[in-house]
Order: structure tokens, then C-alpha cells, then sequence
């Protein structure tokens, strides 16, 4: 029995070999076998969100748990020192 | 300089990474700031200052942890072999700048707000009207944590040697930290965990150490038997 032979189109024999796509630093520098180099800006963008996301998680907290703090601090009508109460003579005046 | 609107004076091109990152060190800056300028007037309330000034201090303490777990593996073969040479020193030395700049954040915050210090109370240690000890600690904290950052950037000044040997300063900044922050009332999570990194970290590193300088053991040196021919 005969077996039929594959044929291939003749215009896939002309197709130059195309490097596989690359993701990330860590895979480019294994392929071409350097070893990964440190990106800077990349690196302080990523601690730069952190520090945001650790900033805004501390505010949605502070907002949750002081709902009665978020006016003027207490030293705005009072001279200054917040460990008095606030019914000041003045104020109670 | 790489700049927003496209080229850069040197003609660099466009970085879109660079430019998150001015934009978002200018926002976060900014906000830090306005918040600074509120407390010093009065107008911020007086939980918002203290949630400031407590977590820049705890983010700062972690970070400062995080670089001193990587500061005392590189050069060990304990890290993955993946992580240059260049990632590690260059992590390193981001982790550090963040937690110098957020701990000096933190010093600053310490100058409004409720129980606000003077500046001469915060600079000089053992000069703070109440809890002088655990504030001066902390001040210590910070200027051996500066005295790190900046002899290791003037170390081809000052000599590569020096700038190592300054560069242990950093564990003592860190527990005079730990000590600050537990002194205050703040022995947290936080504090536990970055301890115990750090703790870990340095173990595994005088273990790596005492095996390297192991002298090596001298074998019997057994004779071959000769053949005779």
C-alpha cells in the first residue's frame, strides 16, 4: 500500500524561523543566556503601587474606624492641646 | 531626561514607565505633603495625622526589613540562582531608599498632630518631653539607617572597606527600630514578622559563614598498590 507523502506548500520552505515571543526579562535574558539585568524604573513603579495600595487600605480603615474624627482636629477651637475636653469654658459660653 | 511630552532632551524616547513613575512619586508626594501642611494647621483631624505617622513608620520598619533579609543572603547561595547579582544589590538598594525616604516621612509626621514633638525634640535624641527614651531610639534608628545609605553612596570616596564595614550599622538601626516601635506600644504583627526575618536571615548567615571557613579535613592518604608489570 502506498502511503501518501505530506505535501508541504512550497512557500512555508521560504519562511525565515521566527524567535518565539519573549515575556518578561527573566525569559528574554534565559534565552539569549545573560543574566537578567535590573530595571529600575520598573521595579520603583511596583514599589511605588504598593506603597499606594498600602496608603489607600489605611485610609479606607481610618475611615471606617473613625467615622467621628474626620472634622477639624479639636486643637482648631481650642488652644491647641488636644488631651483637654473639648466643652472649653468658652465654648460651653 | 526623559519628560511627559514625548522626546527627552538627550534624545531619549518616550518611556511610559518612567513616566508613571514621576507621575505617581509627584501624587503620592503631594498627597503626603498636604496632609503634612493640614496637621501643622490644625485642620487635619488628629486620627488622620497618627494613622500617618504610624503607618509610614510600620511600612518603613517593613521594607527596612525586607532589605536587611536581602542584604544579609546576597553573596550566599541560599537565594534562587535566577536572582542576579544585579537584581539582588539592585532590589537591595531600592528597598533601602523607599525605607530611608518613608522613615523620615515618619519623622516628620512626628512634628504634627496630637503630642506633636519640636523639631529640636525630634532631632536630638533624649531631648522629648515624654516617652524620651523609645523617641530618642527611634532618632537613632533613622541616622544609623541615613549613615548606611550614605557611606554607601560615597563609598568610592571613602574607601570600598569602610563603606562595608559602616554598612553593619544597618542591623543595629534595625533593632534600635524594633525597640522604638515596641516601646511605644506598637509590638504588632509588623514588628514580630519583621523580627523574625531578620532574625532568620542572619542565622542563616553566620550558619553559611562558620561552614565556609570550616578548615577542610585532611584525608587519609591511602597508598595505591603498585602493579607489577
Amino acid at each position: 500500500m502506498r502511503m501518501n507523502a505530506v505535501s508541504v506548500p512550497p512557500r512555508l520552505h521560504s519562511v525565515p524561523l521566527q524567535p518565539a515571543p519573549v515575556q518578561g526579562a527573566l525569559l528574554r535574558s534565559a534565552q539569549f543566556g545573560r543574566p537578567p539585568r535590573f530595571d529600575k524604573a520598573r521595579a520603583t513603579l511596583a514599589l511605588l503601587l504598593l506603597s499606594a495600595a498600602v496608603f489607600a487600605f489605611s485610609a479606607l480603615e481610618q475611615v471606617r474606624a473613625l467615622p467621628g474624627e474626620l472634622g477639624p482636629h479639636a486643637s482648631v477651637w481650642n488652644d491647641r492641646s488636644p488631651e483637654q475636653p473639648q466643652s472649653s469654658p468658652e465654648r460651653q459660653r | 531626561m526623559t519628560t511627559l511630552l514625548g522626546k527627552s532632551g538627550r534624545g531619549k524616547p518616550y518611556d511610559p514607565v518612567q513616566a508613571a513613575v514621576y507621575l505617581l512619586t509627584g501624587l503620592l508626594l503631594g498627597l503626603l505633603v498636604l496632609a503634612w501642611g493640614m496637621a501643622y494647621r490644625g485642620t487635619l483631624a488628629g486620627g488622620w495625622s497618627r494613622a500617618l505617622l504610624t503607618q509610614t513608620g510600620q511600612f518603613g520598619y517593613l521594607l527596612l526589613a525586607a532589605s536587611c533579609v536581602l542584604g544579609s543572603l546576597i553573596g550566599t547561595r541560599l537565594l534562587p540562582r535566577v536572582l542576579s547579582s544585579a537584581l539582588k544589590t539592585g532590589w537591595h538598594g531600592l528597598l533601602s531608599g523607599f525605607a530611608l525616604t518613608l522613615l523620615g516621612i515618619h519623622g516628620l509626621f512626628s512634628l504634627v498632630g496630637p503630642g506633636a514633638l519640636r523639631l529640636p525634640e525630634a532631632l536630638v535624641p533624649g531631648l522629648a518631653r515624654y516617652d524620651t527614651l523609645a523617641l530618642a531610639l527611634g532618632t537613632l534608628s533613622l541616622y544609623l539607617a541615613a549613615a548606611v545609605y550614605v557611606s554607601w553612596a560615597l563609598r568610592n570616596r571613602i574607601g570600598y572597606r569602610a563603606a562595608r564595614a559602616l554598612h553593619l550599622l544597618a542591623y543595629p538601626a534595625f533593632v534600635l527600630g524594633t525597640l522604638h516601635a515596641v516601646w511605644l506600644g506598637h509590638a504588632g504583627l509588623t514588628e514580630v514578622l519583621g523580627s523574625a526575618a531578620v532574625g532568620a536571615a542572619l542565622a542563616l548567615r553566620a550558619v553559611v559563614q562558620v561552614i565556609g571557613h570550616r578548615p577542610a579535613q585532611k584525608l587519609p592518604v591511602q597508598s595505591l598498590p603498585v602493579q607489577k608489570p
